[in-house]
């Protein structure tokens, strides 16, 4: 290799001849043997210069490509430990304030415990923590008094179709029929007169009138059993 | 023949191979995974490397095969991959791989000889079958300097690599290489500098084609 060809060989390969050196440089190599061999090195060089390089521009962009994957993976899963740990801790918030703190209905707050099972039952606070007002009061009273009429007026139905059942002490299919309506409607009524005391913060009428329907094998009965034993002392 | 799934789509070898031939950007990315993969789960069985070390034998492994693809010493005829005198390949492609890995991992050792490890090394050069580097890098064909090149450029100097890097590839002018590299004084340093490389590039070239080809 001549240090003197190279100068000459680059701008030949690079393309900064003019066409008139050009024409003369290709002319000079068909002529002088080791120059085109020297030209030829170069061109293999200038060749794996260009590969290696375009190859290794496109591996450090994949490269570049994956980590950013890979932190915005990171990122996600990080975002999501976020995320549950923020849902966890409103769920658990939500969950401590409905047990200790919320319910305008004192009496709601009890209802809540009606499906569950003894023990938990055992840990109800019976505390009331509403206030109610006298407006509140007055129309509780009213809906008392509505519901005293009505289990009345079904009492007294109750026993008219029960004296008419008497006499063969079967009667037929449509007696049979009211009295078990009638029975699940004072079921009800007396269910709810005990929450309407609740309310009022009467305890004890309130458990009376559960006390009347708890052993009742209907859909009230099994209801007001659960409340009664939340509720008694 | 091996087959992955890539977003969905399927490549075998003959597809990668057919792919890369086309200068398919998509595949040489596929490609490039398939190996990087396959070489993660078995370089171990090969050779023994830290991580720092490993990623330059992948590097160079794969830029290799990469080469040969393009300029056709692996081919696809008729649906057939073939190689070296037309032979249809017997193994995958990630085999093939993991052999120039190999040779690429042998030279790695000979170029960083540690006191400690050298006459172990020699030990393993001289075990090589010298025919699996005509068989893997250096197949008689057209290009075969060229090849030849391409490897001693990976060895080359970091100094020579950024020089003609940038005059070659990047096609800078020597005056623009002396702003990027302020530590010549001079631009007859510089074109000194540059044909010193050259020379040593030659030399080594060389040398290897003797040793190799010729041996």
């Amino acid at each position: 290799m001549k240090i003197e060809f190279q100068d000459h060989i680059d701008d030949y390969l690079l393309g900064r001849l003019s066409e008139e050196d050009c024409k003369a440089f290709e002319e000079q190599l068909m002529k002088d043997e080791e120059l085109f061999e020297q030209l030829k090195f170069t061109r293999d060089v200038q060749a794996a210069m260009k590969s290696r390089n375009e190859k290794l521009v496109k591996l450090r962009a994949w490269e570049k490509e994956k980590l950013k994957v890979e932190v915005v993976r990171h990122g996600n899963h990080r975002l999501l430990y976020w995320a549950s740990g923020i849902a966890a801790v409103i769920v658990v918030g939500v969950f401590i304030v409905n047990r200790f703190f919320s319910s305008t209905s004192p009496l709601s707050h009890k209802l809540e415990y009606v499906a569950y099972s003894p023990n938990q039952r055992k840990t109800v606070d019976h505390r009331p923590y509403a206030r109610i007002d006298e407006t509140e009061k007055s129309l509780a009273m009213n809906n008392i008094q509505t519901m005293d009429r009505q289990i009345l007026f079904l009492l007294k139905e109750q026993e008219m179709l029960e004296y008419r059942r008497r006499p063969d002490e079967r009667g037929d299919n449509d007696i049979i029929d009211s009295l078990e309506t009638i029975k699940k409607e004072l079921d009800r009524l007396y269910y709810l007169k005990a929450q309407a005391y609740y309310e009022l913060q009467s305890y004890d009428e309130a458990l009376n009138s559960l006390r009347s329907i708890c052993n009742h094998d209907s859909e009230y009965g099994i209801k007001a059993d659960s409340l009664y034993r939340i509720m008694q002392p | 023949m091996s087959i992955i799934k890539l977003r969905s789509k399927a490549y075998s070898d003959v597809d990668y191979v057919d792919g890369i031939s086309k200068h398919n950007p998509v595949v040489e990315y596929a490609l490039q995974k398939h190996c990087k993969q396959y070489f993660d789960e078995y370089y171990r069985s090969v050779f023994f490397v830290k991580d720092e070390h490993k990623k330059e034998i992948f590097q160079e492994s794969f830029i290799t095969l990469w080469e040969k693809i393009e300029k056709g010493s692996i081919y696809v005829d008729e649906g057939v991959l073939k190689g070296k005198d037309g032979i249809p390949f017997k193994g995958k492609l990630t085999t093939y791989f993991m052999s120039i890995a190999k040779l690429k991992y042998l030279e790695w050792v000979r170029s960083r000889r540690t006191t400690q490890s050298l006459e172990e090394n020699e030990q393993s050069l001289d075990e090589l079958d010298m025919g699996a580097y005509k068989d893997l890098l250096y197949d008689e064909d057209d290009h075969v300097m060229l090849t030849i090149i391409a490897d001693c450029v990976g060895h080359m100097s970091e100094r020579c690599n950024q020089i003609l890097t940038m005059f070659y590839y990047e096609e800078k002018t020597l005056d623009d290489i002396m702003i990027a590299l302020p530590t010549f004084e001079s631009k007859n340093a510089l074109k000194t500098a540059k044909y010193k490389c050259l020379e040593n590039l030659r030399k080594s070239a060389q040398d290897i084609y003797r040793r190799y080809l010729n041996s």
